[in-house]
């Protein structure tokens, strides 16, 4: 017989998986296969969504002795197939850190104290007391997160509007995607993307713009390689102002200067209808054109466009007119079926909603929506912005399934489903993220509930943001401790972590996803949804809160949802499914590919028909150039802008957590044009102050590394956890008047060297 | 000793030389390719943070697109956290 050793044993599973993930099966992918597929050293595998960006892999987590030993791409994902990057291979790592938070804690004399869970939650609880009873229900917030699962994002919902009155709830979804939200409302009527991922394999254009896929979400890159690899006629455009990886496999590169993304998608839209690339047909029938809130005209767009010809917009974009018009044909070329994908780069700006909406003009104009292939779609960062804070409706302005707080028939709906007299709920949007930390920084807000995310570091113009949370009652629900918003709370409830707890997650292509426990909690942390019931229960709310399990809390959330056409499938299906597209109207019934048409639609019995406006037609927007908020000058002569690199995520107090990450990638640093440096005398590696009016950071001067700026601008990761190089207390704090997210993406800074 | 498999995406041009230099990396061993054109390799090393190491070693090969980790593990399971 022959001999087969543990190692060969492993190597073999190994293999077997990777081909598996790759698409092939055991007997007919590979060139040379080998080995048994069974896993038997995990004593189970437990279906799970990755904890880290908005992508939505599926993950397989193996459970050993009562721990997670093991992670591995669920092959019957249709998200990922089976793959996993670096980030999410190494999710076991996360779990038993040295700073995972174990006890409840709370702040006394300047220290924290461990106290139990009555004496932390008694103190919550009195305090929100205290200030509703002597401030009003707008004197207390919460910010919750695109990493909460959907019940606990209900449940706090429900527990602040509906409950206590007060619609001061918001998340730090507002500062990556709200411009994509106002986007897509304001041009459909309705929010989320209109395709799924599966257009990715349908489509021969590809025109990314403002997102370093290759980094922020590799595996939905990796689709991207894939569909490139196997038709060589697919071509990729790549439009960002710094050359990121994602232009490795780009067949042309726009590096635009900062801030002129308006004018060059305008300028695209010229030549579109200047070189009669439109689709008439479609135009006629599915679209109106508008001018803020009023109708115009095709030949007055026209006119409106005219200011936007390649030749006029060359020197202000940094590109040439014969490249926007290649880059243009290309987009609309006939026959050919474009989908575009774009996330912060252009989310994160005062103008985002315009820039979003002048890309869903390009897909309006040229028809290439609504068909296998052809779509505009907003990448999202968080594993569930969507589904929980989008979909669950918990931004200040907001209501479930996309429901606003402004609409009498919407609040009644609502207090139905909550048995709650409508009067109970407020009409007035709360604060919205940065409304809500300038209200600490005044004062206005007496008490803030923090569920896990970490404003401490995310949040821009940090200085300020930082004394407003020191200066109110902060509650923080949190995994580790400290971070770098721990670190100013009253009280610290420690938190379940993925995988120790079940829940719901909604991805960015309208994909909900149930993750299953596989381990207890550590210590004595709990699932955030328990502490808001049992904060709930002590401010005299309880009975509102009756569910047994987060099933209960589902299945009561799918009322909200149901008859909006962003109907959600129940909760034992999605237990044993690997996710479903919403809308899912018939419990047993098919998920949705695309919105609006027909056949895939269920809503739409014929052709298109964009539901969400009252006469079933999308706008095409004209929207003109404007500046950012902040242009460089003598005293701040670089355009500054932030981002995400592969290794970490969010604010790293995961990624930091893992050892092999950590060494891997360690600090931050600042990208600088070569050129630009030479001029500075500044050499790879030096250390420099990146300095803006709002403050200052030091860190490494990065060349010729994988990301590399244009002339005039710089760049910076903001993972890192070390005061002096956290890049938000540089960027600025102005927001997008319509989304209110915040302009991350770009400010005017100085370099020197340190 | 830690044992992984990974997915290398290659440019479909550069599929011969990526393998190449992938086979003249200490600790990996080419299995196989696809019908993707895909290239999946095994890596044993001492450590984690060694596979770590040849990760990004890879990631620096001019012509590949993308690493991706499918599974890692090391002897002894039960010292993975």
């Amino acid at each position: 017989m022959m001999k087969f050793t543990r190692r060969e044993f492993l190597k073999s599973m190994a293999v077997a998986t990777a081909l598996v993930s790759s698409g092939c099966s055991s007997d007919t992918g590979g060139a040379k296969m080998q080995g048994p597929t069974s896993q038997q050293d995990v004593e189970k595998w437990v279906k799970g969504v990755c904890r880290y960006c908005g992508t939505g892999c599926g993950v397989l987590a193996g459970v050993s002795k009562g721990k997670i030993v093991a992670v591995k791409g669920d092959p019957d994902c249709a998200v990922n197939k089976g793959k996993l990057c670096v980030k999410g291979i190494l999710l076991p790592k996360i779990m038993d850190t040295k700073d995972r938070l174990l006890h409840p804690l709370i702040k006394k004399n300047g220290q924290f104290v461990q106290a139990s869970w009555e004496e932390a939650l008694d103190l919550v609880a009195g305090k929100f007391k205290e200030s509703i009873s002597q401030f009003g229900p707008d004197s207390i917030g919460f910010y919750g997160s695109g990493q909460n699962v959907a019940e606990e994002a209900y449940v706090a919902n429900k527990l602040f509007k509906g409950a206590i009155g007060t619609n001061n709830i918001d998340g730090n979804p507002r500062t990556c995607m709200a411009s994509a939200v106002a986007g897509y409302v304001s041009t459909f009527g309705k929010d989320e993307p209109c395709g799924t991922y599966a257009d990715i394999e349908e489509a021969d254009v590809f025109f990314i713009i403002g997102s370093n896929m290759a980094e922020a979400h590799p595996i939905i890159y990796s689709r991207v390689i894939d569909r490139k690899n196997k038709n060589p006629h697919v071509r990729v455009i790549v439009v960002d102002p710094r050359r990121t990886r994602t232009a490795d496999i780009a067949d042309m590169l726009v590096q635009f200067v900062p801030g002129t993304d308006l004018a060059l998608l305008n300028s695209m839209a010229y030549v579109i209808v200047e070189e009669g690339l439109t689709d008439t047909e479609f135009i006629g029938k599915h679209t109106n054109f508008m001018k803020g809130e009023a109708k115009i005209s095709f030949g007055e767009f026209k006119a409106f466009i005219a200011d936007y010809a390649p030749d006029k917009v060359s020197e202000l974009t940094g590109i040439s007119p014969e490249q926007i018009k290649e880059m243009a044909r290309l987009f609309a070329a006939k026959e050919k079926n474009t989908m575009s994908l774009w996330c912060m780069g252009l989310n994160q700006r005062i103008r985002g909603t315009w820039v979003n909406n002048l890309i869903h003009n390009l897909h309006l104009l040229t028809g290439k929506i609504c068909k296998p292939g052809n779509t505009p779609f907003s990448l999202t960062g968080q594993p569930s912005a969507c589904g929980s804070i989008r979909e669950v409706g918990a931004l200040s302005h907001l209501l479930p399934a996309h429901r606003v707080v402004a609409n009498a028939k919407h609040r009644e709906e609502i207090a139905k489903i909550w048995g709650i007299e409508p009067a109970k709920m407020s009409s007035k949007p709360g604060y919205h993220t940065i409304e809500l930390f300038r209200a600490a920084a005044s004062g206005a807000l007496k008490a803030l509930w923090v569920v896990c995310t970490n404003p401490g570091q995310s949040i821009p113009n940090l200085e300020l943001y930082r004394q407003g949370m020191e200066k109110t009652f902060l509650v923080v629900s949190e995994v580790y401790h400290p971070t770098r918003t721990s670190e100013l709370a009253d009280v610290v409830l420690p938190s379940a972590l993925w995988m120790e707890k079940e829940g719901i997650y909604g991805n960015g292509e309208r994909r909900t996803q149930h993750i299953a426990k596989a381990v207890e909690p550590l210590g004595e942390a709990k699932p955030d949804v328990w502490q808001l019931i049992e904060v709930a229960k002590r401010l005299g709310y309880g009975s509102l809160f009756p569910y047994q399990d987060n099933e209960a809390i589902w299945e009561e959330y799918r009322k909200c949802a149901a008859g909006t056409k962003m109907d959600l499938p129940p909760y034992a299906r999605l237990k044993k499914e690997h996710g479903l597209t919403w809308p899912v109207p018939d419990p047993n019934g098919p998920e949705t590919y695309i919105r609006y048409a027909a056949p895939y639609d269920p809503f739409v019995k014929e052709g298109v028909q964009f539901y969400g406006k009252p006469d079933g037609r999308a706008v095409i927007f004209a929207r003109p150039h404007a500046n950012p908020q902040e242009m460089p000058d003598a005293e701040y002569p670089f355009y500054l802008s932030t981002g995400r690199i592969l290794e970490h995520w969010h604010t790293a107090t995961m990624t930091m957590n893992v050892p092999e990450i950590k060494r891997a990638m360690p600090e931050m640093y600042v990208e600088i044009n070569a050129s630009d440096a030479v001029k500075m005398g500044i050499k790879d590696g030096d250390y420099v102050k990146v300095i803006s009016r709002r403050g200052q950071c030091r860190l490494k001067a990065k060349l010729n590394g994988r990301g590399q700026p244009r002339s005039g601008m710089v760049w910076a990761p903001f993972h890192d956890t070390e005061m002096s190089r956290m890049i938000n207390f540089v960027t600025i704090d102005a927001f997008d008047d319509m989304s209110k997210q915040p302009e991350y993406k770009i400010c005017a800074v100085r370099i020197e060297k340190a | 000793m830690a044992i992984a498999s990974m997915i290398i995406q290659p440019h479909s041009v550069c599929m011969d030389r990526v393998m190449e230099e992938l086979a003249a990396i200490e600790h990996v061993t080419v299995d196989s390719t696809t019908l993707k054109h895909e290239i999946i390799i095994v890596v044993e090393a001492p450590t984690l943070d060694d596979v770590s190491a040849v990760a990004r070693k890879i990631e620096g090969i001019t012509g590949v697109a993308g690493v991706f980790p499918v599974y890692v593990t090391t002897e002894d399971e039960i010292q993975f956290n």
